[in-house]
């Protein structure tokens, strides 16, 4: 059993906003999803969204909260029914990229400024297993724990004005995937070619919090060989 | 009276976009219970014009209407069917002949809307009996660049509606309080989840400054022209939500609207509830607003 240790607030009379420690810590990402699984399956918590985050888990409810001490009661009750964090991680996923490039606009400077070999760079990003804290900013957009603090690098002062979706990039003590084009400061080491959001798929995103990702380095001569590869294994994981 | 003859409509009814003004899209309430994927709740700015236009041409409150930023409007209808406007009145005209907000309208086949003149107010919505019936993608036929093959009205954009049933829309609903009118500039704001981070010097200039709404505005974001004094701690990111105010390291406040992004890592300062948003959404650039902030 674990006693309360997050913090309330209702926002609009509708919005349950709740808040751990500001920190990222694989425990509290799956605590965090753990509690979200659980409110969902109550049907006493009319929901429309309920959105995890590193430190926090807002719910938007279908109705205007009329006895918030009531609602933080049972929110509370349900929480310490959680007997314990389970260390439990979802599905791995395995993301092919080319690096550097026409694929990688930024790839040359992020070596250079992190004082690194090419190789180095591709070794140190590949190395790690990252966590899928929670998925926002844009569909299907992964934020990620585990970068490793060699590559921590600040965000660029100019943002670029348009990313190409698969962009694999690095942005302060993170790294992760652009999944549509969009505006965006981080600096694009590299791109996928494993599909993150496709609305003619069911789901349109496969990729979910507490999941993992494991990223590999390709020729750009497999780019396409390895899209039809990752649209099988999608496939095969969402039919079984 | 000019006569135009009709478009040819194949099965379906249909709308015919023939002149365009700043921003039209089609929306219903949103896309809801995606958040958790990125995807963002889009959806009408202003909700109680929407709904209004809704119900009075007899639909439920969520079917699919369009929203229009700006005046300069002109729309051909290929059959019969009823329409209504509300939000910002510019002068709505079929066939030349000048209709009133807030009522239900008879079109006919081939008659030509126009919403030609300034006026007070951004956003007005034209509803039509039944809904208009464009591609519904993840619960909702809120147009978004991400989610909708079209996302703007263009010129010549052709959009389905509902064939009128022989069930008669009923003339009496009115709505009494039109939106615009109880619309002043106080806003009423609640505090944001790092209203904390705030100087005192910096809550302080909400009680005196107004804010200018700026031409940079859109279904994202409402941005105003003023600086409030910045926070210097950094956050993680966390969720948003329409309604949100957030500032950035340079002091501009962003107030979300909806179709911004599910998670944000700037400082969430303040909070409006969606019935103060809908009066903000009505603001033209160079407009004036006060944040009238409570502890909620």
């Amino acid at each position: 059993m674990i006693a309360p240790d997050f913090s309330y607030k209702i926002y609009a009379s509708k919005i349950l906003h709740l808040e751990w420690a500001a920190e990222i810590t694989p425990g509290q990402m799956h605590k965090i999803k753990l509690f979200a699984d659980q409110l969902k399956n109550q049907d006493r918590f009319k929901w429309i969204d309920v959105v995890p985050a590193y430190h926090s888990l807002t719910i938007f409810l279908k109705d205007p909260i009329s006895d918030s001490l009531e609602l933080i009661n049972s929110l509370q009750a349900t929480y310490t029914l959680i007997s314990e964090v389970p260390k439990e991680s979802g599905r791995i996923w395995k993301i092919p990229v080319v690096y550097g490039g026409i694929y990688g606009p930024d790839f040359d400077a992020v070596y250079k400024v992190l004082n690194m070999k090419p190789d180095e760079l591709i070794e140190k990003h590949t190395a790690s297993t990252y966590d899928v804290h929670f998925i926002g900013f844009l569909p299907g957009f992964p934020y990620l724990g585990g970068l490793d603090p060699e590559l921590h690098l600040a965000r660029k002062d100019i943002p670029s004005a348009s990313i190409v979706p698969g962009s694999v990039g690095i942005g302060g003590s993170q790294t992760g995937i652009y999944p549509v084009k969009s505006p965006g400061g981080w600096h694009i080491i590299g791109n996928t070619p494993f599909p993150l959001f496709d609305l003619s798929r069911k789901p349109p995103i496969v990729i979910q919090s507490t999941d993992r990702i494991q990223f590999y380095s390709i020729p750009e001569s497999e780019m396409e060989a390895c899209r039809l590869q990752c649209f099988d294994e999608i496939k095969k994981t969402f039919s079984s | 009276m000019k006569l135009r003859k009709p478009f040819q409509a194949e099965s379906m009814p249909e709308l015919k976009v023939l002149r365009c003004g700043a921003f039209g899209s089609v929306q219903d309430m949103g896309r809801t219970g995606f958040r958790h994927w990125g995807i963002p709740v889009s959806g009408v700015l202003d909700e109680n014009s929407a709904k209004s236009a809704n119900l009075i041409c007899g639909n439920p409150e969520n079917s699919a209407l369009l929203e229009l930023i700006g005046p300069g409007w002109e729309f051909e209808f290929s059959q019969d069917t009823n329409i209504s406007i509300c939000g910002s009145d510019w002068h709505p005209e079929i066939n030349q002949k000048r209709v009133s907000l807030q009522q239900n309208n008879e079109v006919k086949s081939g008659d030509i809307l126009t919403m030609k003149f300034p006026g007070k107010g951004r956003i007005a919505y034209l509803g039509i009996t039944g809904g208009f019936q464009t591609e519904e993608i993840l619960g909702s036929r809120s147009w978004h660049s991400q989610f909708t093959e079209s996302f703007i009205l263009k010129k010549n954009t052709i959009l389905p509606y509902s064939e009128l049933s022989a069930r008669k829309v009923d003339n009496s609903i009115f709505i009494k309080n039109h939106p615009n009118e109880t619309s002043g500039n106080l806003i009423k704001a609640e505090r944001g989840p790092e209203w904390n981070l705030l100087s005192h010097d910096a809550i302080m200039q909400f009680t005196e400054k107004e804010w200018t709404v700026t031409n940079r505005s859109n279904r994202m974001a409402y941005f105003v022209e003023e600086k409030l004094i910045p926070i210097t701690k950094s956050i993680l990111t966390s969720a948003v939500w329409p309604g949100i105010v957030q500032l950035t390291p340079s002091g501009q406040m962003i107030i979300l609207m909806k179709d911004a992004q599910t998670t944000g890592g700037y400082p969430r300062i303040l909070s409006i509830p969606q019935e103060e948003l809908n009066k903000i959404a009505q603001k033209n650039p160079g407009e004036k607003l006060r944040l009238c902030v409570s502890a909620g």
